[in-house]
């Protein structure tokens, strides 16, 4: 499903030049649940967002679902994100000029989909994630916990085969986090969607099928990973 | 406090880190200022150049007698020679001569009696030069050139130089180059001197002088001379200091000039705007960092007296820039001024632009104070910020959807005053109120902006319903929930806009006026005059020979030689003139506010009385029926006024009598201008041949046909107007630096959402159709609002500022075409200044973007 072999990702930040991963090689099968962590800056975000095809490694491959993303046009990238890859961010990252229906409903649209399809396809989203009847409000007129939910919806709205969830949890309180874990882990065990989520909490990591631990841009305890 | 460390640290870093937005904006003032710069300094250096000949040639006289262009008879001069208190008087004819065969080009010739010269003025001959025998200065085609002119022209002392005098061509003897001194520094050295009998010949003015001067005894004050004079001479005559020419000149050109400021003055107010934008889109950026330094203890006056600056170090930057681009522009404009200048009004020759200090300190004061105060609007709204509202993302903006309603208020209470600021007369002939009621109504529209471009994105998210056009919905709801920064950049392209529109509808209903009143007046097949009048003051007139010789040309049906001389008619300079009514009658028409041509023209010749142009008529509140005084060389007389006509030849005012009885009262024979009607089936080249037969070899007229008549005088109307359509286009690219500085901040600040959206799925195209889409959305509202405002734009400087300022009507006529043109130039800017922010919000990085926290 998604495969990292001998990636790197190095960003310059001004002169200095920061490795941000490190020949780093990893095999994620489909219907999997993935934790990724370990501290801050260890390259957990980077790692997802070469997962995502928003981003492109300095050296290595990239493989999801037998693409190689690394050698892909940023269109076919685009094209990829919207149909087989849902995104989640921990500041929910809702358009504010949007309600939460046309934030669920944005991936389709942007794809041109059939106006039809897409009012289906965005109820059983928000069906998929309780909030039917928020529908229409503004992200600003939706608690934390709801707008991580509305991001949720937008991520599995177009029923991508992996949803890739950076610290989803990490803005929010214990209740609504909880909230927000059973609901990815309903994706992975009802739809066998491949989840790998980047955390620090320990009850996303207990609820996780296989633990990742990263370390200074590489996977700790295998060398050379 | 450390205010300029405080301001170091913020507001200069600030820009610092914005440099693209700094430059725009500085760029946007700079422009601004070029022009406000350039149309002063060379409205200055136009008038300068003009008192400064006026000093040059008056010398050292204290006073002269002139009767305008009447003239002065030269028996009198003895008379003001003996009178107590005059120790020297001078006679003084004076003409501008073309120089033949050089298109555009002519010369001041002044007629002077050599020998009584030295109390006046000083002649010198250059280095080297022998002085000439007495019978060569006083042989009938003896000149004295400057050097300059000389060299310019290739002369040399000893060779020829012909001039267009009159309508004959003549040929002059060089007999010395005058070294710059004196008079010969006047005009930029286009002027000539030759001996007084001469001139008068030579310009057709035998017995009669242009005026006298005079160099009074110092002990006894002007005033009782003036006086003593006054009492000397016939009343048709002035006794003034010779800088009171200046004043009238300044006096005459003073419409000119102001229409000329208010243009450069709306793309000042253009740049202010950027300005405005500028401030409020840092303080909308670095509300975090208000709500910092707030929390740190900056107060409130400190917070505001920090934007304040930053504003005020645009304008200091863009005035210093726009200053120096100023001084550039204007030598290009001078050219065109002086040229409209010499055509319309007086002749001028102005080489340099000449640098006022006072007026450079003026521009720099008012390009910073103007960016000061623009900015004070945003400096106080970030006063206003509380700590903790400051950290909250959109608080600011919510506050501006709430300002939006007051502001929607204040617009219609300003579009109220603009309405009734029309009503109001002109003060001391300037239309005051007018300009006012344009600065109410472009501010007031400019009020709407906020509610509107609210209005949009809620509209365009009902219609679409989040369900159709997402890329649009995106585009409204970004420019919606943007409202303070969006709202003052269609408010500077609306200004844009509506100038453009106001002008355009303005001059085209002005042209289709002018071109209207030529289709129906310009009737002769064939007009004739002197070659040399293409230039103001030339005074070359057709000689009476040359009409009776004319007359007899087999094929011509009638001749109407009009005859003019520009006098003072109630206080203001205006044009006396002459025609033969019968002729017009029955050949040609005028366009009379009441009554028809041919009835009215023949009363006028039968009662004696006189028709008067419809601006001397609004200007001195005269109408049909009333007398109008006249003072002429004859005395004073009072004519009655039979007939107001429209004419848009003169902003002067022009009075017009039957030749009858021009000639009753001791007018000048000749005729500037020879209309010409045909019998049916003439041939009209044949009658040409024969006319410049007549001329004779050193004949120097110019016959136009009717149709080459009509092109010409819309060509000259085009010119006038050249710079007026320059000054649109200066206020467009300021414009679309605003549109610009919107777009590329809006890019910034939403860097986060950019990358979301390009994280769920949004090309590349997609994005940059989305801020284009937002660029169209806010151009689409600067055309809407822009065409609206340049309506009545247009309307007001229709119906109030050119009636005011120069008394004519024109007949306003809407053209689709502005529409089509202003809605080409207003999108196509918005695009053009939306294509950078689009591809930068295109290759923006998602990783980068997403991470970015605001």
């Amino acid at each position: 499903m998604i495969r990292l072999q001998q990636v790197s990702k190095i960003y310059s930040l001004g002169n200095v030049l920061v490795q941000a991963l490190n020949k780093v090689t990893l095999t994620i099968g489909p219907g999997e649940f993935v934790a990724l962590v370990g501290p801050s800056g260890c390259g957990k975000s980077t790692l997802l967002n070469l997962m995502a095809g928003i981003d492109r490694p300095t050296s290595g491959e990239v493989w999801l679902d037998g693409e190689r993303l690394d050698r892909l046009s940023d269109d076919s990238l685009t094209r990829l994100r919207r149909s087989r890859v849902g995104i989640v961010y921990q500041f929910f990252n809702l358009l504010p000029t949007l309600t939460a229906r046309e934030n669920v409903a944005l991936p389709l649209l942007l794809d041109g989909v059939q106006r039809a399809d897409v009012e289906r396809r965005v109820e059983r989203g928000l069906q998929r994630v309780g909030l039917t009847h928020r529908a229409e409000h503004w992200p600003h007129e939706l608690s934390g916990g709801e707008q991580q939910r509305v991001a949720i919806a937008r991520a599995i709205v177009a029923e991508p085969r992996v949803v890739l969830a950076d610290e989803p949890t990490g803005n929010l309180d214990s209740v609504a986090g909880s909230t927000v874990l059973d609901l990815l882990e309903e994706l992975h065990q009802d739809h066998g969607q491949t989840i790998v989520l980047a955390t620090h909490s320990p009850e996303a990591v207990r609820r996780a099928g296989r633990i990742i631990p990263l370390c200074d841009g590489r996977i700790e305890g295998l060398e050379g990973s | 406090m450390h205010t300029w460390s405080v301001m170091r640290l913020t507001i200069l870093r600030h820009l610092w880190t914005s440099p693209i937005r700094a430059l725009v904006t500085v760029t946007g003032v700079a422009i601004g200022i070029a022009t406000f710069t350039a149309i002063q300094t060379t409205n200055e250096s136009v008038l300068r150049s003009f008192t400064r000949a006026i000093d040059l040639v008056a010398g050292r006289t204290t006073l002269e007698i002139s009767g305008g262009e009447l003239g002065v008879d030269e028996r009198l001069l003895p008379a003001a020679q003996r009178l107590d208190g005059v120790s020297a008087a001078a006679p003084i004819v004076q003409t501008v001569a073309a120089v033949a065969d050089q298109p555009g080009e002519a010369l001041v010739l002044i007629g002077v009696d050599l020998f009584a010269e030295d109390p006046f003025r000083e002649y010198r001959l250059v280095a080297n030069d022998r002085p000439p025998q007495m019978e060569e200065l006083l042989s009938p085609n003896a000149i004295f050139v400057t050097a300059a002119f000389a060299e310019t022209h290739g002369l040399q002392k000893g060779g020829h130089l012909t001039l267009l005098v009159g309508s004959r061509r003549q040929r002059f003897n060089i007999k010395g180059l005058l070294a710059p001194q004196g008079p010969a520094m006047a005009f930029d050295g286009n002027i000539a001197i030759l001996d007084i009998a001469a001139a008068q010949e030579a310009f057709g003015k035998i017995g009669r002088l242009d005026r006298i001067d005079l160099v009074t005894d110092e002990r006894v004050p002007l005033d009782e001379i003036r006086a003593r004079l006054a009492n000397a001479l016939p009343p048709y005559l002035t006794v003034q200091r010779p800088d009171r020419r200046g004043h009238q000149v300044e006096k005459m050109l003073r419409a000119f000039r102001l229409n000329l400021t208010a243009l450069s003055a709306i793309a000042l107010l253009v740049s202010l705007f950027l300005v405005y934008n500028a401030v409020s889109l840092s303080v909308l950026e670095r509300r975090r960092q208000i709500g910092i330094l707030r929390s740190l203890g900056l107060t409130r006056g400190a917070l505001a007296a920090l934007f304040a600056a930053e504003g005020a170090a645009f304008g200091l930057l863009g005035s210093l820039l726009g200053v120096g681009g100023g001084l550039l522009l204007g030598r290009v404009l001078l050219q065109t001024v002086s040229r409209t200048v010499s055509v319309l009004y007086t002749y001028l020759r102005v080489e340099e632009i000449e640098v006022s200090p006072v007026l450079l300190l003026t521009t720099l004061g008012l390009g910073s104070v103007g960016a000061l105060l623009a900015s004070l609007a945003p400096a106080f709204a970030a006063s206003r910020i509380a700590p903790k509202d400051a950290m909250q993302i959109g608080s600011f903006q919510r506050t501006w959807m709430r300002r939006s309603l007051l502001a929607l208020l204040c617009g219609l209470l300003l579009l109220t005053a603009s309405f009734l600021l029309t009503h109001p007369g002109p003060v001391s002939g300037t239309p005051l109120f007018g300009y006012l009621s344009l600065a109410c109504l472009i501010f007031g529209v400019a009020c709407f902006t906020p509610q509107l471009l609210r209005l949009t994105g809620v509209g365009i998210h009902a219609l679409c319903g989040g369900r159709r056009a997402p890329l649009l919905t995106l585009a409204a709801g970004n420019l919606s929930s943007q409202v303070g920064r969006s709202a003052v950049a269609v408010a500077a392209m609306m200004t844009a806009i509506a100038m453009l529109v106001g002008l355009t509808l303005m001059i085209g209903s002005f042209r289709r006026t002018v071109e209207l009143w030529v289709e129906q007046t310009i009737r002769a097949d064939l007009i004739v005059s002197p070659a040399a009048r293409f230039v103001r003051g030339s005074q070359a007139r057709l000689s009476d020979a040359f009409i009776e010789r004319a007359v007899r040309i087999p094929g011509i049906a009638a001749l109407d030689p009009f005859i003019g001389t520009r006098v003072e008619l109630l206080g203001q300079d205006g044009l006396l003139a002459a025609g033969d009514f019968q002729v017009v009658a029955q050949h040609g028409k005028l366009l009379f506010r009441k009554g028809e041509s041919a009835a009215v023209l023949q009363r006028a010749k039968a009662d004696d009385g006189v028709i008067i142009s419809e601006s001397l008529a609004l200007s001195r509140g005269l109408t049909e029926g009333n007398r109008l005084p006249l003072v002429l060389p004859s005395g004073l007389v009072e004519l009655p006024i039979v007939g107001v006509f429209y004419d848009y030849s003169t902003d002067g005012g022009k009075v017009v009598m039957d030749r009858g009885l021009w000639a009753r009262m001791g007018g000048e024979y000749g005729a500037d201008i020879l209309a010409i009607y045909l019998q049916p089936n003439t041939d009209e080249a044949a009658v040409r041949r024969q006319l410049l037969a007549i001329a004779g070899e050193d004949g120097a007229i110019v016959i136009h046909s009717n149709r080459a008549l009509k092109a010409r005088v819309l060509e000259i109307f085009d010119n006038t107007f050249a710079i007026a359509r320059a000054l649109e286009l200066i206020a467009i690219l300021v414009g679309i630096l605003g549109i610009f500085n919107v777009l590329w901040a809006s890019v910034l600040s939403r860097r986060r959402e950019i990358g979301v959206l390009r994280s769920v799925g949004a090309t590349r195209a997609q994005l940059v159709r989305i801020v284009l889409g937002e660029a169209g959305l806010l151009g689409l509202w600067a055309e809407l609002l822009g065409l609206l405002a340049g309506i009545a734009l247009s309307l007001i400087l229709i119906y109030v500022i050119n009636k005011q300022s120069f008394g004519w009507t024109i007949q306003f006529q809407f053209s689709w075409w502005v529409v089509l043109k202003s809605s080409i130039i207003a999108l196509g800017a918005a695009l053009l200044a939306g294509y950078l922010p689009a591809r930068r919000a295109a290759r923006l990085s998602i990783a980068a973007a997403v991470a970015y926290e605001e």
